[in-house]
């Protein structure tokens, strides 16, 4: 069902392809050169079947007073099952393993006290107080920033790496791909949120920044694991200090700025209209640089920004014949099917989309009943390399252009030891010498 | 400083090339060229492979890359006697 409330439906022909009426910026030497730039994103999109509507299981639990219950009683054997690990002291369950993952997500909101306090309150609570060192331009006396949207973008970009996104896109904000609470309002000037449950946006905030974390590579292939589990937080951290920052920055700038946490503005659509990636097998973002190891936020905003297009590196035809993703996953949750379906799996899965659908039931079951939130999949996808050697370019260039390759190429992918490690080899994590943050940071704009 | 003593190795092998009595056919400097190129990825690919904590990408690359680039080489070589 399309966003009845909305008035800025007209610059979509339908919802996979780029808007029309923005300014786009110039393309060239934002990738290398095997990813092409284009006008729809490569995932098929039906409009007359899309289904708008709050599809993350977990956060479905969290917000369900009835669920939570059950989640709780759910997490509490779970606890004990991780305890039972640690007192064997199971490689990847030490003690320092989960105090690491838990010191990961230090400031990350979602990983506040997550089923004991309410997380929206303590959303709003953070946002209090990072608007307290906000000085915009109206307390300072001097007008709000001023440029042309090419320029806007490159300053937000240049400015979302320095607060620590690895990666920063802009798309336009299609009503179409909100949750089924949120709708583009024209009558509201604020953000509300009415008594009724729904938040209305202003159509003013049309324009929308998505921000990138990077996720540490060593510690994410040590999944399931606590340690793998510090890496996939890490990187939720990164993204949500970038996103927070960013919210600072532009309102400095004199602009507004809003904050909608992932679950009310699935931060994957706008991410491919930003051409940050493709969807994978995962059912998730992949992208041409990081892979699987990158997490997504968004802001919307009305400081009018120069938009990015969608990408292609035939990501879709290499999905179809690799599969080390689907053969990673502990619970069974990713397809092994060869083609793409627009069948959704069970009921927390968003209907009008062609994708390989994940289980959404099977992998939420089995990381919250193992006290873990695994990122298996991910970690394993063969795009996730780092860029020591030139050897990855050679092999993602072939990857994109030669997609059929796919099923030998992750046979090397296995034979040179890439993925997964093996969980006797966890606990060698504590003694690499890594990075800070456990990722170099250079690969992050053109 | 890998690197450096790599084209020092690569440049005493092309001079010794260079000064056969023999003039070196054209596909001889062809394979030479591209078994060098091998040599110096399979070095690539261990010495970064190394960096990114992959022990078994790093002499797997070595082995592929670097092997093949020394059998060129070596064809390479009895071509010009």
């Amino acid at each position: 069902m399309r966003n009845t409330v909305s008035g800025t439906h007209g610059a979509f022909r339908d919802p996979g392809t780029i808007p029309e009426g923005f300014v786009y910026r110039d393309q060239r030497g934002r990738y290398p050169w095997w990813v092409k730039s284009v006008d729809r994103i490569t995932t098929p999109v039906d409009a007359s079947t899309w289904e708008r509507k709050t599809s993350d299981k977990f956060m479905m639990l969290i917000l369900d007073p009835s669920e939570n219950e059950k989640a709780k009683a759910r997490l509490e054997k779970a606890r004990k099952r991780m305890l039972k690990k640690m007192r064997n002291q199971e490689p990847g369950s030490r003690l320092q393993d989960f105090a690491l993952h838990y010191a990961s997500e230090t400031y990350f909101a979602a990983g506040i006290d997550l089923f004991n306090a309410g997380f929206i309150t303590k959303l709003l609570e953070i946002r209090a107080i990072v608007s307290t060192l906000i000085h915009p331009p109206e307390e300072l006396g001097v007008p709000r920033w001023e440029g042309t949207e090419e320029e806007a973008s490159a300053m937000v970009e240049a400015a979302g790496i320095h607060l620590g996104a690895s990666q920063v896109g802009f798309t336009a904000l299609n009503p179409d791909w909100l949750a089924d609470t949120v709708y583009v309002d024209p009558q509201v000037e604020e953000t509300t949120a009415t008594e009724d449950g729904r938040i209305l946006v202003p159509e003013a905030m049309k324009y929308v920044i998505v921000l990138a974390g990077q996720v540490p590579m060593a510690a994410q292939i040590r999944a399931p694991s606590q340690i793998g589990d510090a890496a996939d937080r890490s990187g939720y951290e990164n993204r949500q200090m970038a996103w927070e920052r960013m919210f600072n920055f532009i309102k400095g700038l004199g602009y507004r700025a809003e904050m909608v946490p992932g679950f009310l503005t699935p931060s994957i659509p706008f991410a491919l209209m930003a051409g940050l990636g493709e969807m994978g097998r995962t059912n998730r973002l992949i992208s041409p640089l990081y892979g699987g190891a990158i997490r997504l936020e968004t802001i919307l905003t009305d400081l009018p920004l120069a938009l990015d297009k969608p990408i292609d590196f035939g990501l879709q035809a290499f999905c179809r014949g690799c599969k080390k993703c689907a053969k990673a996953c502990p619970a069974k949750a990713i397809s092994m099917d060869d083609e793409p379906s627009w069948d959704p799996k069970g009921p927390y899965s968003t209907r009008g989309k062609k994708v390989w659908y994940d289980d959404c039931d099977r992998c939420s079951d089995y990381t919250s009943g193992n006290h873990l939130y695994c990122g298996a999949c991910l970690a394993a996808c063969t795009w996730n390399k780092d860029n020591k050697t030139s050897l990855h370019a050679v092999a993602k260039a072939l990857g994109a252009k030669v997609p059929s390759l796919s099923p030998l190429m992750a046979l090397m992918d296995d034979l040179f030891g890439y993925g997964l490690v093996p969980k006797e080899k966890w606990n060698d994590w504590w003694n690499l010498k890594l990075p800070i943050k456990g990722f170099d940071s250079y690969r992050t704009r053109r | 400083m890998l690197n450096l003593s790599l084209g020092f190795l690569i440049g005493i092998a092309a001079s010794w090339l260079y000064i056969q009595p023999q003039p070196v056919p054209w596909y001889a400097w062809g394979l030479f060229a591209s078994g060098a190129g091998a040599v110096t990825f399979g070095f690539d690919v261990l010495i970064g492979s190394f960096k990114e904590h992959q022990p078994r990408a790093a002499w797997m690359g070595l082995g592929l890359f670097g092997g093949l680039g020394v059998v060129m080489i070596l064809a390479a070589s009895g071509l010009t006697w």
